[in-house]
């Protein structure tokens, strides 16, 4: 049995609830132990020093003991890292207005590129890894799995006409080429989630609260849910 | 020494909320960073994309010039610039190329790594033209530091160029590349011209010249540098001194003198007696508000000023430097 470690936020409520809606076997198959930490802005909030993920506040410090017991977190104790959301691509202003930058022409690939990695570089849950990582005390598999990008029915997507097929394999290739240099293990959002347009959640899968375009639903959940027990499942 | 006032008497006050276009060579980059230090509207009409960071927003070419035009060394570049942007018949379609990568001849270090297409480099300099274009009909004060009297350009197009091919990209070609070192008529009636085409399109529009403090890297005068440099500046300061003499809407400050006079002892010089040090980058923008302020009255506070006054005055993008590049090759 393989301890994982799960670092979320509010994006991993959907993908427990989505866990319901598998089927046995995917469930089954993963003889994993699963510790699901999540707060607001989990990875922001928490700081690596030898060996251990530290509160850089109370409110942090009062979750990790009220839920459970412990004032830190011993990354000694787990085979496996996951961070699941983090901000990273489901910070809305920023995605949105990346898909912006892309259909406006005005720029080059080149700095196109650039804006993305250094997006990239600036992410809390990416530093935090990366620490981990540099660390060379924690010796597991450290896997960073992106919260969803907004919803097509996002008013701010209204302005963008049109769509880009092709827009998700330019993301992820920027994401995979500047992941393959660290030691961390990027694993892109399912495509199942997109919607027609290329570039958001597709409608079907937006959580039912009116003005929330950014959590998934337990469907959409599921998908996520899905692609982490394939990804666990691979955990040597 | 640096108790000396009153160097400037202002022709007229700009209102925090004024926007404030600047463009030329190098030095011209201290004008916009300070002015936005000081809670000034320093008019960027060419915005970088969103994630950018600020290191790669320099490296970029972003927010160094209200536009991404790179450096404008001469008054006939920016006249070239505002006949693309506002002479519907101008236009220029150059594009140089080392085979994998191409270079805009006319912004060659805005991309450090060159475009990936033609047609890239063709949108990026089309939103350059409209951005620069935008800052010239709606600004409210255009500041431009004259750099060099000599330049480079293509005998067939007759197009500028604003460092000689062959440097920062591109390749020299001796049948087409041309040499000038202009007069003082050429720059004057250039800088003339310019300035009847931006207030042809903003009749409101206040100029303030500077001419830039910092000396030749190099030249193709087949003079010493150094009397190279002279010429330089006498033209470019005697031009600007006409049109502020000659303009009610022209003002000059004199950036050139508080680095240069005898009085400063070469104290605003970094050691290699060219690159101005921070200190006198700091001094002439401290005297460029001290005179505003003198004549008009104060600026609200602002709190940023001293954290960018400290920034080093290295940081900043000067494409001609890369002459002493090719200097030391020659050593």
């Amino acid at each position: 049995v393989k301890k994982i470690c799960i670092l979320a936020n509010s994006h991993i409520g959907a993908v427990t609830r989505g866990m319901t809606l598998l089927p046995e076997h995917n469930i089954e198959q993963i003889n994993h132990h699963l510790d699901f930490y999540r707060y607001f802005d989990l990875q922001g909030n928490l700081y690596y020093e030898n060996g251990l993920l530290k509160p850089k506040n109370g409110d942090v410090s009062y979750y990790l003991n009220h839920d459970f017991g412990k004032y830190h977190i011993n990354l000694q104790e787990y085979d496996c890292v996951v961070s699941y959301g983090g901000r990273l691509m489901s910070n809305p202003d920023g995605w949105i207005q990346h898909v912006k930058d892309y259909v406006s022409g005005r720029y080059s690939s080149a700095v196109l590129r650039q804006s993305h990695i250094d997006d990239i570089q600036s992410n809390d849950a990416v530093k935090l890894l990366t620490d981990i990582a540099n660390s060379q005390v924690y010796s597991g598999q450290i896997i960073i799995l992106p919260s969803p990008v907004p919803n097509e029915q996002h008013w701010a997507f209204s302005s963008v006409q049109g769509s880009l097929p092709e827009y998700m394999d330019y993301i992820e290739n920027i994401y995979k080429d500047f992941f393959s240099t660290t030691a961390l293990s990027f694993s892109a959002l399912p495509r199942e989630l997109i919607s027609g347009n290329g570039f958001a959640v597709n409608s079907q899968f937006k959580v039912d609260t009116e003005k929330d375009f950014m959590h998934l639903n337990d469907r959409g959940g599921a998908i996520v849910a899905k692609k982490l027990m394939n990804l666990l499942r691979d955990i040597s | 020494m640096f108790d000396i006032d009153q160097l400037w008497d202002p022709k007229f006050r700009i209102e925090q909320t004024d926007k404030v276009a600047t463009y030329g060579s190098c030095f011209a980059q201290h004008i916009g960073r300070a002015l936005k230090a000081r809670g000034f509207n320093w008019f960027v009409t060419e915005q970088p994309p969103v994630g950018l960071s600020a290191e790669n927003q320099q490296r970029f070419n972003y927010g160094v010039f209200s536009a991404r035009t790179g450096n404008i060394y001469t008054t006939s570049l920016l006249k070239q610039w505002l006949s693309w942007g506002l002479d519907t018949h101008a236009s220029t379609t150059e594009v140089w190329t080392d085979g994998t990568r191409y270079y805009d001849p006319f912004r060659p270090v805005v991309e450090p790594s060159g475009f990936a297409t033609e047609n890239e480099l063709e949108r990026s300099r089309q939103t350059t033209i409209s951005s620069f274009v935008k800052s010239v009909k709606e600004a409210d004060v255009f500041v431009f530091t004259l750099g060099l009297t000599e330049s480079w350009s293509n005998r067939v197009t007759e197009t500028e160029y604003p460092m000689c091919p062959g440097t920062a990209a591109g390749e020299f070609r001796s049948e087409v590349d041309e040499f000038t070192n202009q007069s003082y008529q050429q720059v004057y009636d250039n800088l003339v011209e310019s300035i009847n085409l931006m207030r042809s399109v903003n009749p409101n529009l206040k100029v303030i010249l500077t001419v830039s403090p910092v000396p030749l890297t190099a030249t193709k005068s087949k003079q010493h540098v150094l009397v190279a440099t002279m010429y330089s500046k006498s033209v470019l300061r005697a031009v600007a001194g006409a049109l502020s003499t000659g303009y009610e809407y022209v003002d000059y400050f004199p950036s050139y003198e508080i680095i240069n006079s005898p009085v400063y002892r070469g104290t605003f010089f970094e050691p290699n007696q060219r690159s101005v040090n921070h200190h006198g980058v700091q001094h002439v923008m401290q005297t460029f508000f001290n005179c505003m302020v003198a004549k008009f009255g104060a600026y609200k506070s602002t709190e940023n000023a001293e954290i960018e006054a400290v920034k080093s005055a290295d940081d900043i993008l000067c494409e001609e430097e890369l002459l002493a590049n090719f200097n030391k090759d020659d050593q």
